[in-house]
């Protein structure tokens, strides 16, 4: 309970789960066949902070075979959240600070 | 005379400092949940973006491209949807209905496609007709009504596709 409160108060859960549904809510709004480039920096920032150094950002498939997004910015188990929008692996680069989301594009190949 | 070594007294004290404790500990951390909850819901943006991305996948140049509605799973897979949420999940509704212009008055039905959990219609239903707290809960609806022009054995119809969409997922 403490560790939940303390969680709670110093904002990181809530940054967590604000994090993770905005990028969700940033691929759901994706058109097929686009590309995004997300810079995670200002997350890591705040994970530093926290002294915790593992990966901010990743996508899985959950048991169900959803996909989820999960933020991480502390030694918790971070805050994950779905998105609807099918999308190609993402590729984040060396530094682990830049995440590319492309979305599947049939609809275009089908027109085409 | 007075047993000074009793110490019955310091565990009720502590019992109820305990409980005190507790339940101040759990009312802050409720409030601070709630509070989170309330600006972290997505739902209306889900279902908004939800019913333009379908609306944006099926019309192109004012008309409808009735191939994509073959099937439902021709449907998702060609609009890039995961048929694993929209559809299986319970968290999402899709509802496309196609009327032809002539029968917008007898509300002939021309094509309707149905996906995911219909309850979110009457749990929108709810939603609207109430302000309550308890309402809360319930899913957010989007609607979309669009004039339409769609072949059909090659000759050129018009007609109003109607897009309702739902999201109701964990706040």
């Amino acid at each position: 309970m403490f560790i939940f409160v303390y969680s709670s108060s110093s904002g990181l859960s809530f940054k967590e789960k604000a994090y993770a549904r905005q990028i969700a809510l940033i691929i759901d709004s994706m058109e097929p066949g686009t590309t995004v480039t997300l810079n995670l920096d200002y997350m890591r920032i705040i994970a530093k902070e926290s002294e915790y150094r593992g990966p901010v950002v990743s996508f899985i498939q959950n048991k169900d075979g959803i996909n989820e997004i999960i933020v991480q910015l502390s030694q918790s188990n971070g805050h994950s959240y779905r998105y609807f929008t099918r999308i190609e692996q993402p590729l984040f680069n060396d530094a682990g600070n830049i995440v590319e989301i492309k979305t599947k594009n049939k609809i275009i190949e089908a027109r085409s | 005379m007075l047993n000074l070594s009793n110490k019955r007294g310091e565990e009720i004290i502590f019992f109820w400092f305990f409980i005190i404790f507790l339940a101040v500990g759990v009312t802050f951390g409720a409030t601070i949940s709630v509070f989170n909850s309330s600006k972290t819901d997505i739902r209306l943006l889900e279902s908004e973006i939800l019913a333009q991305k379908v609306a944006n996948c099926l019309i192109r140049d004012n008309a409808l491209d009735l191939n994509l509605l073959r099937s439902k799973e021709e449907f998702m897979e060609l609009c890039g949807l995961e048929e694993k949420i929209i559809d299986k999940s319970g968290h999402f509704y899709i509802n496309l209905t196609i009327t032809r212009i002539e029968d917008l008055e007898s509300k002939k039905v021309f094509k309707n496609l149905d996906l995911g959990n219909n309850d979110l219609v009457m749990q929108c239903s709810l939603k609207e007709a109430s302000d309550s707290d308890e309402s809360i809960n319930l899913g957010i609806c989007s609607y979309r009504r669009v004039y339409v022009n769609f072949l059909t054995n090659n000759k050129k119809e018009h007609g109003v596709l109607e897009i309702t969409t739902g999201a109701n997922t964990k706040l």
